[in-house]
Parts: C-alpha cells; sequence; structure tokens
C-alpha cells in the first residue's frame, strides 16, 4: 500500500510539474522533475562541492543553456550540452535547478 | 644514434585518440567506444623523418583537475615527463567540449600541437570548421585530420616535429576568470613566485587556478611541500571562495569553468566554425536513442542484442570447431601410429596434442564472440548498456560504470578478468569500486567458455546457445547478489553520483573490427600456445611421475601372464597380431580383459602420481559435489588459468581409459563416463564459474587493493562456489534428475 501511495503521488507531482511549465516557464524547477525533451537554462547547482566541480568541468554550472533529450525515465536522464551528450542519475539532477524556455 | 623525441597524445574520452596512436605507432590496441578504456598510459615508437620518437597514449580526460584516476595519470605524466610536444587530440564535430581540455592544457604551459579529427563526421553534421583560423587566436597549430583513414597525419607528426625541435618554456595561458577571480589569482601568482612554491613542477598562474579548483591531489602536495605558503594561498582562496558564495551562490571551480567555456566561444564565434543548419537540432544518433535507451523498450532491445551475439557466436562458429577438432583429432591419431611406445609418445599425445588442441579448438569461438563484442564497442552501444544498466546496478550498491568492468570480464561471455579487475580504476568511489573488483571474477571470462561449451555442448547439445544464454545470466545475477551481499556488510557506504559522456553512434569499420578481434583472439592463442602448452605439459608430468612401484606394476604382469596361459599362447598370438575387430571368440574374450587389466593399470597409475595424489585426497570432501579425483585435478590446474580445466580433463581421459580412440572428443568421453550426468555436469559449471579466479586476476586484485582481499576473494569465491555446486549435486540427484 505504502509502495502505490508513493507511486501514485510520483505521478500527481508530475502532471502537476507539467501543467506548471506550460503556464510558468520561468519557475525554477529541479532538473529531475523535468518530465518532456526541451531547452532549458541551469539557474544554480547545489550540492556537494567536489561533484559541483566534477559537474561544472563537463559543462554544467549555472548559465549553461542545455537540451533535455530523454527525461527520467526511472532515474536517469540524458542531455545535450555544448555539442556532447551526457547523462546524469536522479542524484545528480535533483541538484541541477533549471528554468525551461 | 639520435635520442627519441618523446611526444604525448592527450584528449578526450572518444575523440578518436587511440585510433590515431595505433595509425601512427603501429602498434595495435584496442579501440573502445565508451568512456575511460584507456586506463594506463600506452607507449609507442616511430621514426618520422629520420627521427625517431616515442609517443605516449596518455588516458581519455575532460579536465586536467584531479578528479579521476585517469586525470590523476595523464597530469602526472605531463608534469613529471615533460613531453616535447602534446598532440592534443579534438574532435571537430563536438568541439566546444573537446576543447576545455585544451584550455586547460595551454593553462598547464604544455608546447601544443592541436590534431582536429573527424573532420568528416563535422562535414557530415553540416559544421564548418576554419583550422587557420583556430590556429590563429589559440596561437597553436591546428592540424585537420581523420584518424580513422590517416588522412592528415603526416602533416600533424611534421609539425609536432616542427614544434619538439623549438625550446619552449613551459608557461601559462592567460584565461580571464572575472576581476575578483582574477585579483585573486594575482594575489596567489606572486606569493608562489616570491616562496617558488611548487615552481618547479608547475606554472605559478596554474597552481594559483587549482588552489582556487580546490583540486585534491595539488593542495596535498602543496601542503606537504610547503605548509605556511599553503596555509596562506588556502587563506586567500577561502576569502574569494565566501565572497563569490555569497554574490552568486557558486564556488570559484563553476565560475572558472564558466569563464572557460565562455572563452572557448569567443573563440568559436569568431569565425572558426559555421554550421549550415540548426545546431539545435537532434542527430540521427538521438533519434536512435529515444528507442534504444527507452524505459521499456532499452532493456528489451538491450537483452535481444545480447541474445543474438550468442546465437551467432553459436551457430556460425559451430562448423570451423568441428574442423579443429577432427584435426586436431587426425594429428594424435599420426602421433599413435608413428611415435615409437614410450614416455615420450604419451607427453606428445597426452601433454601437447590434448592438451593444447583442446584450447585451441575453441578459437573459431572465442573469435565469433570477440567480432560481435567488438561491434557493440565499436558502434557506442556499450555506453548506451552502462547507462540503462545504472538503474539496476544502483540497486545492487554498484555504479552504472561498473557495468564496464563487468563486460570485460565477461558480462557478455568471451571477456578477461584481469583487464576487468584494472578497468575498476575508472570507478570513483573506493567501495564501488572494491565490489566491483571483487564481484568481476565471477562473469564468464574467454577462459571459463570452453568448460562452458564443452559441457554444455557434451550434456545440453540439443539447445547449447539457450544454456550458455542461462549461464551467463546466471552468472550476472550472483555477482550482482554478491556485490549487495559486500555492500551491505563488509562495504557499507552511500552510492556515488552516476554521470557519463554517450559517444554517438558510428558505424564501426571492418578494419577496426578485424583488428579488435584479431588483437584478442591472438592473445588467446599466444596464451594457450605459451602458457597453457607448458602447464599441459607440468599437468602430464605431476600425472606421470612418480611412476607405479615396480611390485605393482609386477602384480599387473603376472595377472596378464595367468590370464594369458589361461587361454593358451596361440590365443594370445592371435590376440597379439589380428585386427581388433577380426578376433575370434576366445581371442576376444582374451582382448577385453587384458584391457580391463590395462585400465585398472592405468588408474592405479595416476592415482599414484603428485596429481592423482592431490585429485584423491580432495575427493573426501568433493565427492559432496560429485567430483572425482579428475574432476579435482582439473579443477585445481584451472586456478592456473581456466583454460587449462579442458586441457587437463583430455589429459586425464585419454591416459585414464587406455581403449577411447584419441579422436574421439572429449564431450564424448565425458557422456560416456558413468560417473558424469546432467547434474554432475551442471554442479562441475556452477563450482568452474565462481570459484578462486585465476591466478593472474588474484595477483591483480592484490595489486589493485591488496593481497588480504586478493586472499578474501579466493577463498570466498571458492567456498560460496563449492557451497552451491554441493546443493545443486545433493538436490539433482535426490530428485533423480540426471
Amino acid at each position: 500500500m505504502k509502495d502505490m501511495s508513493i507511486t501514485f503521488q510520483h505521478v500527481t507531482r508530475k502532471i502537476r510539474d507539467y501543467f506548471r511549465s506550460q503556464y510558468s516557464p520561468q519557475t525554477l524547477v529541479p532538473l529531475s522533475r523535468l518530465c518532456r525533451s526541451g531547452r532549458f537554462t541551469i539557474c544554480k547547482v547545489a550540492g556537494d562541492r567536489k561533484l559541483c566541480a566534477r559537474i561544472g568541468a563537463l559543462g554544467i554550472y549555472p548559465g549553461a543553456q542545455a537540451e533535455l533529450i530523454c527525461p527520467h525515465n526511472g532515474s536517469q536522464c540524458i542531455l545535450q550540452l555544448h555539442g556532447s551528450r551526457l547523462c546524469l542519475d536522479r542524484t545528480i539532477s535533483e541538484n541541477i535547478l533549471v528554468s525551461e524556455y | 644514434m639520435t635520442p627519441p623525441l618523446t611526444m604525448a597524445l592527450a584528449g578526450n574520452p572518444n575523440a578518436g585518440k587511440t585510433t590515431l596512436f595505433n595509425h601512427i605507432t603501429g602498434a595495435r590496441q584496442h579501440v573502445g567506444n565508451y568512456p575511460g578504456i584507456t586506463v594506463d598510459h600506452k607507449e609507442g615508437r616511430l621514426v618520422h623523418r629520420s627521427q625517431p620518437i616515442t609517443l605516449t597514449d596518455l588516458p581519455g580526460t575532460y579536465s586536467m583537475t584531479a578528479y579521476s584516476a585517469e586525470e590523476l595519470v595523464a597530469r602526472d605524466y605531463l608534469v613529471n615527463e615533460r613531453p616535447r610536444v602534446v598532440i592534443n587530440i579534438v574532435d571537430a564535430s563536438n568541439l566546444e567540449r573537446n576543447l576545455y581540455l585544451t584550455c586547460q592544457l595551454l593553462e598547464l604551459g604544455a608546447p601544443l600541437v592541436i590534431a582536429l579529427n573527424m573532420m568528416d563526421v563535422a562535414k557530415d553534421r553540416g559544421i564548418e570548421i576554419h583550422a587557420d583560423k583556430l590556429e590563429e587566436l589559440l596561437q597553436v597549430p591546428v592540424v585537420p585530420i581523420i584518424a580513422r583513414s590517416g588522412k592528415g597525419t603526416e602533416k600533424l607528426l611534421d609539425t609536432a616535429l616542427q614544434v619538439a625541435n623549438q625550446e619552449h618554456k613551459w608557461q601559462s595561458r592567460h584565461i580571464t576568470y572575472s576581476d575578483d577571480i582574477d585579483e585573486a589569482i594575482d594575489e596567489m601568482v606572486s606569493l608562489i613566485e616570491q616562496e617558488n612554491f611548487l615552481t618547479d613542477l608547475y606554472p605559478p598562474r596554474y597552481t594559483a587556478i587549482k588552489y582556487l579548483e580546490s583540486d585534491e591531489q595539488l593542495l596535498t602536495k602543496g601542503g606537504n611541500n610547503d605548509p605556511a605558503s599553503s596555509s596562506l594561498l588556502t587563506a586567500i582562496v577561502d576569502n574569494i571562495s565566501n565572497h563569490t558564495l555569497k554574490t552568486l551562490e557558486v564556488y570559484p571551480e563553476s565560475i572558472i569553468a564558466d569563464h572557460r567555456y565562455g572563452y572557448i566561444r569567443s573563440i568559436v564565434r569568431q569565425g572558426v566554425m559555421s554550421q549550415n543548419h540548426d545546431s539545435d537540432r537532434l542527430y540521427t544518433s538521438d533519434k536512435i536513442d529515444k528507442v534504444l535507451t527507452h524505459r521499456l523498450m532499452g532493456p528489451l532491445f538491450m537483452f535481444a542484442i545480447i541474445f543474438i551475439l550468442y546465437q551467432f557466436t553459436f551457430s556460425w562458429s559451430e562448423l570451423p570447431v568441428g574442423w579443429l577438432e577432427n584435426f586436431f583429432g587426425w594429428l594424435a591419431e599420426v602421433a599413435e601410429a608413428t611415435l615409437p611406445d614410450g614416455l615420450m609418445k604419451s607427453m606428445v599425445i597426452s601433454g601437447v596434442i590434448d592438451g593444447v588442441g583442446g584450447v585451441l579448438g575453441f578459437v573459431p569461438l572465442i573469435m565469433f564472440m570477440f567480432f560481435g563484442i567488438a561491434i557493440l564497442e565499436d558502434s557506442g552501444y556499450l555506453a548506451r548498456v552502462a547507462f540503462m544498466m545504472d538503474r539496476i546496478f544502483r540497486i545492487f550498491g554498484l555504479h552504472g560504470s561498473s557495468v564496464m568492468p563487468f563486460i570485460v570480464s565477461g558480462g557478455i561471455a568471451g571477456g578477461c578478468a584481469v583487464p576487468g579487475v584494472m578497468a575498476t580504476r575508472t570507478l570513483r568511489s573506493p567501495k564501488e569500486r572494491m565490489a566491483t573488483l571483487l564481484t568481476v571474477p565471477f562473469m564468464n571470462c574467454g577462459a571459463k567458455l570452453p568448460v562452458l561449451a564443452l559441457l554444455t555442448g557434451a550434456f545440453f547439445s540439443e539447445h547449447q546457445a539457450r544454456y550458455m544464454f542461462f549461464f551467463t545470466m546466471l552468472a550476472w545475477v550472483v555477482a550482482m547478489l554478491a556485490a549487495k551481499l559486500l555492500r551491505s556488510t563488509v562495504l557499507r557506504g552511500a552510492p556515488t553520483p552516476f554521470i557519463m559522456e554517450l559517444p554517438p553512434y558510428r558505424f564501426p569499420t571492418l578494419r577496426g573490427l578485424l583488428i579488435h578481434t584479431w588483437e584478442r583472439t591472438w592473445q588467446y592463442i599466444k596464451k594457450a600456445g605459451t602458457v597453457i602448452l607448458a602447464i599441459s605439459i607440468l599437468l602430464w608430468a605431476m600425472m606421470t611421475f612418480p611412476e607405479l612401484p615396480k611390485e605393482q606394476s609386477a602384480v599387473f604382469s603376472s595377472e596378464r601372464d595367468t590370464v594369458i596361459a589361461a587361454y593358451g599362447e596361440t590365443v594370445a598370438a592371435e590376440v597379439l597380431n589380428a585386427e581388433k575387430d577380426n578376433l575370434t571368440g576366445n581371442a576376444e574374450q582374451l582382448a577385453e580383459e587384458l584391457a580391463e587389466i590395462d585400465s585398472r593399470e592405468a588408474e592405479a597409475s595416476l592415482k599414484n602420481s603428485v596429481a592423482g595424489r592431490i585429485g584423491t585426497g580432495l575427493v573426501g570432501i568433493s565427492w559432496l559435489a560429485g567430483f572425482d579425483w579428475r574432476t579435482n585435478i582439473a579443477l585445481v590446474g584451472g586456478f592456473a588459468a581456466k583454460e587449462v580445466i579442458v586441457s587437463t580433463l583430455g589429459t586425464a581421459y585419454s591416459m585414464g581409459e587406455v581403449a577411447v580412440e584419441e579422436s574421439e572428443s572429449l564431450g564424448k568421453r565425458l557422456q560416456s563416463d558413468p560417473k558424469w550426468n546432467k547434474v554432475s555436469a551442471v554442479a562441475a559449471l556452477l563450482f568452474i564459474m565462481f570459484y578462486a579466479p585465476c591466478f593472474v586476476t588474484v595477483v591483480c586484485i592484490a595489486k589493485e587493493a591488496s593481497w588480504g582481499w586478493a586472499a578474501f576473494s579466493v577463498t570466498f569465491n571458492t567456498v560460496f562456489a563449492f557451497g552451491l555446486a554441493t546443493l545443486v549435486y545433493q538436490i539433482g540427484t535426490l530428485l533423480q534428475l540426471g
């Protein structure tokens, strides 16, 4: 029952996020909550300093623009960034706050 | 003679570095299409325009900050060895990302030549790069090349020689990082110059930037070298970090990365690159990814692809495997007919032909398997497998990157645990790395394949491919469960985040595929021809000496004499002179009785030998899993190398059953042995799959971790495998499944 309730909450959150992003495109959302492909700007990278530095070297830093190619399908997503494709897991994408175009 | 010039090859993973290295040096090294295949740097020698050159292939890296073992290896090499020129290979179809490393090489002050690779791919994507403009703006020679075909490599070497022959001082390139950070850098540089802080290794500006980027290795080195100056520098860094956090909510390293990419953009947009169509469009590669990495369809495609690989390997290789088996059978017959009786004949047939033939007979199978794997690697699909597997690996406390060591070790059967263990270096988290390191030997490596193929072929021949697929999947399940067990007990800890670049799908070149297939197959043959031959002969000696004591031999001789006397001289003469099939009633009976005595003598001889004594000694325990003394000898030999199991079984059976024709395949011999049935075959298979890794892997584990972990691996795996084999054998026998 607990699992079902978590799944239900997850689905309702996804639907809410989807409509929210439709009507208020400038809202900052974690990358992990973007549920459709499209372009976005990275606004803030939170979390562990070493991780921020490492993903910064790969081009994920505030101000960078990217495109979500494959939204989260469980735990990872694929981005197009600086001409290459990066895949990230939820631990990282939860810490990346973005605004959609 | 002119001393060789040292050159290094640096670049991002998948930029075509290893392809270029192979092309220039002729050294045959494996090229994978996923990040991190080259962990150690590799050296090759060449002569260009009468100048000997030593070229080092550095591991693929995205930056020069110590975030991973590869980056450490690459930077340490550049700093300590100071090559005369660094060839920075840059993927023209992915210019911005690749120039990030170039920026750092320029900041390190290395004498640089840029090899602008994959110009053809860039052109296909509608990207036009103006190399001359890039050269002018970066003030570094830029040579467009196509590493796959070798186009432009001559000019690249000419330019590299030109740069190498110039006197060059390692001086940091100046990139602006905003007023606040530049001010801090200036302050740090003057302190570094004043105190000569690490100036023998790095340019002062480089040290300052790495302090700001909080580079662990440099901070430790600085702290050990000059603690007072190091703490002064750290204080400046803390000050500016607090400032950037307060004003911009970011650490200095993010601002530095932003400005580096800004610097690159400013260069690229000054007419270096022109795009003929929309830069944001999705390429074919992305469209394929939408299907192949889909949540539901992706794993289905993955399993289907792996299964097709199996069908391809086992169905297509059947014919050449049969040819080789026949060839070695014929060779044994020839040796039997031509060589004089004695120890030499026994050694040639039982040690050399049976031993090496047993292993070489599987070469076509391994060749087909490697060809399939090379297609997956070179097309870029293996990286997608890593991406998809992260979801599952995370459940077992591993990392998506763990899939590479697992696949290399034999996740798609046919790899080797030795490079698999080495490939774990790409993992950042020590605990996930250790769990991967200890569980990769569970995979079905290329050496276990012949044993698996032999036993499944002998006892489950009607569905061999299906059984092989099942055993590969089983290896995965057991490895995952063992990893979970380790991560929940001795290696407990939080998971490390997963991030990796997905290379675009590429059509593998036939030349590349054939080179990779041949390289791996040749390694296998070389191993079979040297180590395995030596081990086969050693095992033959272990199985032959000490010979049966004279008193015991005399007992068998007198038994023979008694039997012959009972039948009479005439019948005995017929047995000696006539063909086996043409014997009359009495003679046939005598021949059978003599053969029975010979067989008992051979068995007594083998039991008396060193190997027999070890095997017999272990029977006290091994009967629980259904292993007789012959299997025990083979399993002990398997610790040297798993391939030896097949050759040892071959030797043991051809020596023990003298009546068996030499050309009869080992599988058939096992089928005809009453001690072998489906249950004992499965028990033996399970034990072979999961028991102690071969000694080369054990040494590698010891080198990568410690001898304690290596000993743990041997003990844990053997106990676990024996428990599993015993369970299967006992239950199977109880249910009469054999």
